[in-house]
């Protein structure tokens, strides 16, 4: 008998992958799932008995930020936030930490296991970060991670679009992946952040080219979406579109959708990007969902996470930095803006989603819109953009909404009547399933990524698996696990924290033409702070 | 024997601009030559490649086996009532790591800060900052203004390798303006020098945010606050909204948090423009300062100061004072003339001159010089991290692999397995 078979037993397994919604048993070694044993005798070395509770995959955050530069410059420009939540005290085999917006990493990784997370995809590294961020990833435990890198304001990349080399844009994508040991890539309002650094404005058409460099936004996001989709990554391009908060721009995202072009694509924080009004106007702002959710029902290359917002105190971060700059002028709160040479920008902001402002208490309702308006939860995930729309600690308040119009109603009733005329969240009826719940916080984001091995619990899955009391109160059930496996070993134990083993960074270093690599070279040489040997990420450095 | 050995990309710790693009020579195990010549690079070469002579570890002065220091270290710290850690920046990112490791285990307070860092992160915390990779002042720059400093003395190769080469967006020649006490070697290469006391330097920022914001300004005081009448100001405020992209750089001289504040505005008023960006850069300073404020904040929360005693990280906002700790973990060498600081209060010292400490340390651990046969990651005062290349075979253990096994005998398990002598 293998000292690592367990039974979790008499679960009400919630396995949409798999199209499972029943009572049964799990069986897991090994760190993997397992078919039952074909011999009666076979007896587990544990049982955990599942009698009454639900049994899921481990959760997955296709979309967050919880490493890197940005993330840390948060923490340090806002002392304040980590004094806000209680803090977590060191005991034997976990470290103490602080904060819940922008939490320490160990608190980060303790906090997504204890809500039954397995696995955090951070979706904005600059390829100059990537160091970095392999470092607080490597100090953020309990959970798996990978991370995106942006390439939209690439200097590199945008010479080659500009040339029309779709061969070098996409081995030098490819290299990019080894070279920093990311998982996926990211678009960040293409051409925009450049533009913002010239100092020449605010990108607010796919057609405007960026100065120096006669690119479009338009050719920009095609162009890497080809790449990564010739690349057959797991993951398809993860879009940040333009214009992101302003009114008016469901219509640039419409069109950014459209010129996708059968193109796979991730659109991420899709709340942010679903806005109708007058640019000019904040005042004017309404939803935009229903044409936008419209067509992501029609086209299945498109899959999206919501960026659901929060009520209460957060912080703006972001590689768009003209929106942080927009959003310091008009909160007139603190700012910080680091601009990254040849890749990037970014911006940081506090900012408070309070309930009696019309526009948060309409982006709390257009986030919801969006759950409620996409037929198939395949093609939807649930995020709060962590810490931009709130804090992942949020998710099982956003489960309940989901799950109860009465609850959403609720809080709808104590919105501001402007708001509640600029969205149809009220003639919604539709309340999530615990399998539609399964959907968009396991199975669906783990599709997207394209983690052939999570967001189930078939044989051969990962062991992550987190087991909830089957509790009418969604949030009290969805925030206080009874277990939670990791790769098979517990991590929460009859509600306990019992052990946060170093997760695995994941990576992707699909194979490419050698040819580009010294013209990467002669383009560190001629124009970066660093010398081209500085920049690789070794293995050793992020195992 | 072998010959010489050319090494290519070297990082340079000697002063904060943390050049990598060093080709140093070295011979039976004497650096010979370095390239590009930069003399503050050279010396730095030339401390951490001395001879390892002297005894790898010692108990009170006496050498000892590594062994036995270790279990000295552990044994005095389980029993340590407040323990304070210092010497961060002499420390690579692997090894700050470890230190918060185990200031979170026993309890320590963390001290990382200079009189600069607690000013510029108090200042970051009220009103943020707006700042920029040291490759963006070569790609766009074409106002750079050195504020209170002399980088052509501090900083030597600062200029050649980011300033002046040609840059995509940046016009053939860079207006370049210094502020400072007195004409220094900066100066002598600027198109615009303006002599500015210590004392005159608040006034003169808010001087300048008020002519930019069109404030009312009482011209007649200006010269007894400023030292200057207001077409000074006026000419510099010009040029400062005529910038495209202009660079403002400090150095660690700037410790005066309501200065620092100040400018932070300043340069975040001149973000208000359409037309122009503009950033602060500190010039930064030798070592991994900046790496000790990045692993603080990820581990703790807080920096360049904390405490973990009360269980959990708590901020300090001023150093804390000695004599309130009862032991002392220092990852830095003495300060010369190898006088130790703490007299009368136990020290762990981990560092390559841990021995020469005098009085000598409770424990003395000699670990390898970081960037010569230590290794690792530092961090450039923009951000970017860089991998430290060994130079030279080091029979001395790394000052990681110290931190790592003392907690191994503090919680046996909790620092993960431990890595050879790298």
């Amino acid at each position: 008998m293998s000292a690592d078979l367990w039974l979790i037993r008499g679960g009400r397994l919630v396995d949409p992958a798999n199209g499972i919604d029943a009572v049964g048993d799990l069986w897991i070694d090994g760190g993997r799932v397992v078919a039952a044993p074909a011999d009666p005798d076979v007896r587990p070395a544990r049982t955990l008995d599942a009698r009454g509770d639900v049994v899921m995959p481990g959760g997955v955050d296709v979309h967050c930020h919880i490493a890197g530069s940005k993330v840390n410059a948060a923490r340090l420009m806002q002392p304040e936030l980590a004094r806000d939540a209680a803090p977590l005290a060191r005991r034997p085999g976990f470290r103490s930490g602080t904060g819940a917006v922008v939490p320490t990493t160990f608190t980060t990784g303790y906090r997504y296991a204890g809500l039954g997370y397995t696995f955090a995809c951070d979706a904005a590294i600059a390829p100059l970060g990537a160091r970095h961020a392999h470092h607080e990833l490597a100090d953020t435990p309990a959970i798996d991670k990978a991370f995106l890198i942006l390439l939209g304001n690439d200097h590199f990349a945008l010479d080659r679009l500009r040339d029309r080399r779709s061969d070098a844009l996409r081995d030098y994508v490819a290299w990019m992946l080894g070279a920093t040991r990311a998982y996926g890539v990211k678009v960040v309002d293409p051409g925009g952040i450049e533009r913002w650094k010239q100092a020449r404005g605010a990108t607010t058409s796919l057609d405007d080219a960026v100065p120096g460099f006669d690119v479009t936004p338009r050719e920009i996001l095609t162009g890497i979406a080809r790449a990564v989709d010739e690349l057959r990554l797991p993951h398809p391009v993860h879009v940040h579109g333009l214009n992101l908060g302003l009114p008016g721009n469901a219509a640039s995202t419409l069109e950014l959708m459209k010129a996708l072009d059968g193109h796979r694509a991730h659109l991420a924080h899709i709340q942010f990007h679903s806005y109708a009004g007058d640019p000019s106007d904040v005042a004017s702002l309404a939803s935009g969902v229903e044409t936008l959710a419209d067509f992501v029902n029609t086209h299945d290359t498109l899959s999206l996470d919501v960026g659901q917002v929060v009520f209460g105190a957060t912080t703006s971060m972001t590689a768009d930095s003209p929106v942080a700059a927009y959003l310091h002028r008009l909160t007139g709160r603190k700012w910080l803006s680091h601009d990254v040479e040849l890749e990037t920008g970014c911006g940081v902001v506090p900012v408070e989603y309070r309930d009696r402002n019309m526009v948060h208490a309409l982006q709390w309702a257009i986030g919801l819109e969006w759950f409620l308006r996409v037929g198939d939860p395949w093609k939807l995930a649930l995020s709060t953009d962590h810490p931009n729309g709130g804090s992942f600690l949020a998710y099982p308040r956003v489960i309940a909404w989901l799950m109860s119009r009465a609850l959403r109603q609720e809080v709808l009733a104590t919105l501001p009547e402007r708001a509640r005329a600029g969205t149809a969240l009220a003639d919604l009826g539709r309340e999530y399933t615990l399998a539609e719940i399964a959907t968009i916080t396991r199975a669906a984001p783990a599709r997207m990524l394209g983690l052939a091995d999570r967001g189930h619990l078939g044989p051969g899955a990962v062991a992550d698996v987190a087991i909830y009391r089957d509790d009418p109160d969604r949030v009290r059930m969805f925030s206080l696990p009874r277990w939670v496996i990791k790769s098979g070993q517990i991590l929460i134990d009859d509600g306990e924290p019992r052990a946060a083993p170093d997760g695995r960074t994941l990576h992707n270093a699909p194979a490419f033409d050698d040819a580009i690599v010294p013209e990467v070279r002669d383009h560190f040489d001629r124009h970066a702070s660093i010398r081209f040997a500085h920049f690789a990420v070794g293995g050793e450095e992020a195992p | 024997m072998s010959g010489p050995r050319t090494l290519h990309d070297v990082v340079c710790l000697a002063c904060g601009t943390l050049c990598d693009d060093l080709v140093v020579t070295i011979d039976a195990d004497r650096v010979t030559s370095v390239a590009p010549p930069c003399d503050a690079a050279q010396r730095w070469l030339e401390r951490i490649t001395r001879p390892e002579d002297a005894p790898p570890a010692a108990l009170d002065g006496a050498p000892a086996p590594l062994d036995a220091a270790l279990d000295r270290a552990a044994t005095l710290l389980a029993s340590a009532r407040a323990p304070l850690m210092t010497g961060l920046a002499a420390a690579s990112i692997e090894t700050q790591r470890l230190a918060v490791a185990l200031a979170d285990r026993v309890g320590a307070a963390i001290d990382a800060g200079t009189p600069e860092s607690r000013a510029r992160l108090a200042a970051v915390a009220r009103v943020g900052r707006c700042s920029a990779m040291l490759g963006e002042v070569r790609a766009r720059a074409d106002l750079v203004l050195f504020w209170a400093c002399d980088p052509a003395a501090t900083h030597p190769r600062l200029p050649d390798r980011h300033i002046r080469p040609p840059g995509r967006f940046a016009p053939a020649r860079r207006q370049l303006v210094v502020l400072a006490a007195a004409p220094n070697a900066t100066s002598t290469r600027a198109d615009l020098s303006i002599t500015l006391q210590p004392e005159q330097r608040v006034a003169a920022l808010a001087t300048l945010r008020a002519r930019l914001r069109g404030a009312s300004i009482d011209a007649d005081r200006l010269v007894s606050t400023t030292g200057h009448p207001l077409d000074t100001w006026a000419d510099l405020a010009d040029r400062l909204l005529a910038a495209r992209y202009g660079v403002v750089f400090t150095a660690d001289a700037l410790d005066d948090p309501a200065e620092y504040e100040t400018l932070l505005l300043l340069v975040r008023d001149l973000n208000q423009r359409a037309e122009g960006r503009f950033i602060h850069l500190t010039l930064g300073a030798p070592g991994n300062g900046p790496g000790a404020e990045a692993v603080l904040g990820w581990q703790a929360g807080y920096a360049p100061a904390v405490t973990l005693a009360p269980g959990h990280p708590e901020r300090l906002d001023d150093a804390p004072p000695l004599d309130l700790h009862d032991l002392l973990v220092d990852l830095a060498n003495p300060i010369p003339p190898h006088q130790d600081a703490c007299v009368g209060i136990p020290t762990i010292r981990i560092a390559p001159d841990a021995a020469s400490a005098f009085p000598p340390p409770a424990v003395a651990i000699a670990t390898a010089a970081l960037g010569a046969g230590g290794v690792g990651t530092v961090m450039r005062a923009d951000g970017a991290s860089l991998p430290l290349t060994r130079l030279l075979p080091t029979a001395r253990p790394d000052a990681a692999f110290v931190l790592r096994a003392i907690l191994a005998r503090l919680e046996p398990g909790a620092a993960g397995p431990e890595t050879p002598i790298r």
